[in-house]
């Protein structure tokens, strides 16, 4: 009998724990179920609320920005150097042209001079060696009449009708005529050489012109180098000017703030709460997700670029774009959501 | 914590894929195994025991229904118990005892005792071989006393039960879902455990049962109490579950069929639900407190079904918990809401082909099944769970209902027909 009461009395302290504690949890179950649907029923609704990002110069994508900037900064030197050594070669350039452009009308000049003389000279000397084979094939019908003479003074000195002194001067006469026939027919064939100079292309013609080619060309050659190299500056320039566009571009990011700062408050903005993002709004942060809420800061400046996250509460992919938030309590950069404008519940 | 609730919920899912595989393979290539061997010349004496709380009108047509079965007339008899209902529950019987004079016979308690002790009650008023107990809103086929005794072919088989089909299928679309629920727990559900003639719960709707084994039984059914506070609902689990431990079989002959009347609105189907999942809560504490004895007298299949599928459902009630806090959206994903509408329309063909009088109109009602799954998964579970203490008749108590006793005595004043 003892033995019942006992199990009676530990039954009934078990059953009375039990409901206690049933009871407890079953209002904190129904509770914690009604504070969740609370909970998405409010950020369903909600058009003030901005999600916390704190941004540290430590970051990955920051230190990413900053590696970026760095290779940034380091091919504006590169191309700055570039105009540099293009400026030179255009410069240099510019004056081989000059020079050589002087060159090119002297050229010209003493072919041009050349060209007269041949003109001037070339003909009379076809005429004279017209005149010389002319000459030449009179002297050539007289040594043939010579040689009948020569054979009739061997004959006259065999019959003694002249001397052998005149003997040896008639043959000697003859043959200084022969050999005057030579040097003019020798002095006939120079003649053609210098007919041909006179008015035929020789080598060395062609060589003159050739220079004047090569003059013309190297011309040709710097003027392009001259346009490429200014081209190439312009092209550079207008690269420079995007790049520091860019740069300072990347400079007004957040994440450059945050590289400057060592860390930047931010928040995301949904585009659904856009239009709480303004320059100087007061920034809330609230002790229970939404309800008792305090003034931590404003906005300081709104980023235009967009961006994606997750929701805080409902998981799910948002876009939106990221404002700065100058916060009077650090702390509250680090809460799930923080609002804009005005308290979510007017406390 | 996370990768624990995924691994758990892969094995739940994997589990309930491999099953219903089986089950469709059973179906397809061996329907041999599935079916039971019956005898239709067995004729052994019956009776009918209704228990009865706030049905009114509807327990005469169950009463009426049940006596134009094709069963010899002097060996079934149907004994109605009214648990002190506080509507017209008793005249309505009283008129059924006299219009079926001998054939029925009417039993009022003198106070509400609960289903249990009602149903114990009514047993003491006959002798016959078999009991067959039914839930007082339901009507029956014609041959459903044949079909379910003569599954009784051997003398270990220990309990054989029905399907129960939806009277009401296109009322609401609350019914609706019931009734894909009902098909699939009755005639989907079963089959897997009628492979091993282990069935772990034949419903009260339609429970036959050898009287000898309800009689061993009946000192347990009693006992039931959760730190000496009585237990009531949940009887023809735990009946189910007594007749395994002794070493019997239970099947369920789905070609012995009854109707019921649904829910029609929230708060009974809510009360309904609690009760049944109440029930599951307690077998399940049952069966990891007796496990040792279920080896040797539990075939396998059954043992698991008692024991992890159960379990690995009550460990959704964490993962539900968990889930919003990885996505909150988690429950009306687009995910989410295709595989009950891909169940749905499934199950309304095969519904529609079966059972032609249970076509839901609307199959797109199911979608509301899978939310209703997640509410009962979580906060059914946990109401359960802290409410074990504490037992009614669900769906038909009212709240004028008075309390019960700490100790309430089994003895039932039969108030007529004895």
């Amino acid at each position: 009998m003892p033995l019942m009461n006992l199990q009676n009395i530990v039954n009934k302290s078990t059953i009375t724990v039990y409901r206690v504690f049933a009871i407890v949890t079953m209002y904190g179950v129904l509770a914690s179920v009604l504070m969740f649907a609370l909970l998405l029923g409010f950020y369903a609704v909600s058009t003030s609320w901005v999600a916390p990002v704190i941004l540290s110069e430590q970051d990955t994508e920051a230190l990413d920005l900053t590696n970026k900037i760095l290779s940034s900064h380091v091919t504006l030197d590169e191309m700055e150097l570039d105009i540099v050594k293009t400026q030179e070669v255009v410069a240099e350039a510019r004056n081989h042209l000059v020079a050589l452009k002087a060159l090119h009308p002297k050229i010209e000049a003493a072919i041009a001079r050349e060209n007269e003389h041949r003109h001037a000279t070339g003909q009379p000397l076809v005429d004279l060696a017209r005149q010389k084979d002319s000459d030449n094939a009179r002297a050539q019908d007289m040594l043939a009449q010579l040689a009948e003479a020569e054979a009739s003074i061997d004959k006259d000195l065999a019959a003694g009708l002249i001397t052998k002194v005149d003997t040896i001067e008639a043959k000697t006469q003859f043959a200084k005529t022969r050999s005057d026939l030579t040097d003019s027919k020798i002095a006939r064939i120079l003649l053609k050489d210098s007919l041909l100079d006179k008015t035929g292309s020789t080598t060395t013609y062609m060589e003159t012109l050739d220079k004047k080619v090569e003059l013309e060309s190297e011309i040709t050659v710097l003027e392009n180098t001259i346009q490429s190299g200014e081209r190439q500056i312009a092209a550079e320039k207008l690269l420079i000017d995007q790049f520091r566009k860019a740069t300072d571009l990347a400079a007004q990011t957040p994440l450059a703030i945050a590289m400057q700062l060592g860390r930047a408050n931010l928040a995301l903005v949904p585009y659904d709460n856009q239009q709480s993002a303004v320059v100087g709004a007061p920034v809330y942060d609230c002790y229970l997700s939404f309800v008792g809420c305090r003034q931590v800061g404003q906005v300081k400046a709104v980023f235009a670029g967009e961006q994606h996250a997750v929701h805080p509460i409902f998981r799910t992919d948002i876009r939106g774009f990221l404002v700065q938030l100058d916060l009077s309590n650090a702390e509250s950069a680090k809460s799930k959501t923080l609002f804009l404008g005005s308290k979510p519940l007017l406390f | 914590m996370l990768n624990f609730l995924v691994f758990m919920m892969s094995l739940r899912l994997l589990l309930t894929v491999a099953r219903s595989a089986w089950t469709v393979a059973l179906w397809v290539a061996h329907p041999k195994w599935v079916d039971l061997e019956q005898d239709f010349s067995l004729e052994p004496t019956v009776s009918i025991l209704l228990p009865c709380f706030n049905e009114g009108e509807d327990v005469y047509q169950c009463i009426a229904t049940i006596l134009e079965c094709d069963y010899p007339k002097d060996k079934f008899q149907v004994i109605a118990a009214d648990d002190f209902s506080k509507d017209d529950s008793y005249e309505w019987i009283q008129r059924a005892e006299a219009d079926f004079p001998g054939r029925v016979v009417a039993r009022r308690n003198p106070r509400n005792l609960g289903k249990s002790r009602t149903l114990i009650g009514a047993s003491h008023q006959c002798a016959s071989d078999i009991i067959i107990v039914i839930d007082s809103d339901c009507i029956f086929a014609k041959d459903t006393i044949r079909q379910l005794v003569s599954c009784f072919t051997s003398p270990k088989m220990g309990i054989v039960g029905g399907t129960v089909g939806v009277r009401n299928p296109n009322t609401n679309m609350l019914t609706q879902v019931q009734t894909f629920a009902y098909f699939l727990s009755f005639n989907l559900s079963k089959t897997y455990e009628n492979w091993t003639r282990s069935v772990t719960c034949v419903g009260g709707c339609l429970m036959a049962i050898r009287r000898p084994l309800f009689e061993q039984i009946e000192p347990k059914i009693l006992a039931r109490n959760w730190f000496g506070a009585e237990v009531t609902e949940g009887e023809d689990r735990f009946i189910t579950h007594q007749v395994l431990l002794l070493g019997y079989s239970t099947f369920v002959n789905v070609k012995a069929r009854c109707w019921t009347t649904v829910p029609e609105k929230y708060p009974p189907f809510f009360k309904q639900q609690y009760r049944w999942r109440k029930s599951g809560v307690r077998d399940l504490m049952l069966t990891y407190k007796l496990l040792p004895w279920h080896f040797g007298k539990v075939h396998l299949n059954g043992i698991y079904m008692g024991t992890i599928s159960p379990l690995t459902m009550m460990m959704f009630t964490i993962m539900i918990v968990a889930a919003p806090f990885f996505n909150p959206l988690f429950f009306i994903n687009p995910h989410s809401l295709f595989l009950p509408l891909a169940v749905g329309a499934i199950l309304h063909l095969i519904i529609a082909r079966h059972t032609p009088e249970q076509k839901v109109k609307n199959p797109l009602s199911f979608v509301l099944f899978g939310f209703w799954w997640v509410i009962n998964s979580f906060y059914l579970t946990v109401l359960c769970l802290l409410t074990l203490d504490f037992s009614d008749w669900g769906s038909r108590a009212k709240s004028e209902q008075e309390p019960q006793s700490a100790a309430p005595g089994l003895f039932v004043s039969p108030v007529a027909g004895d």
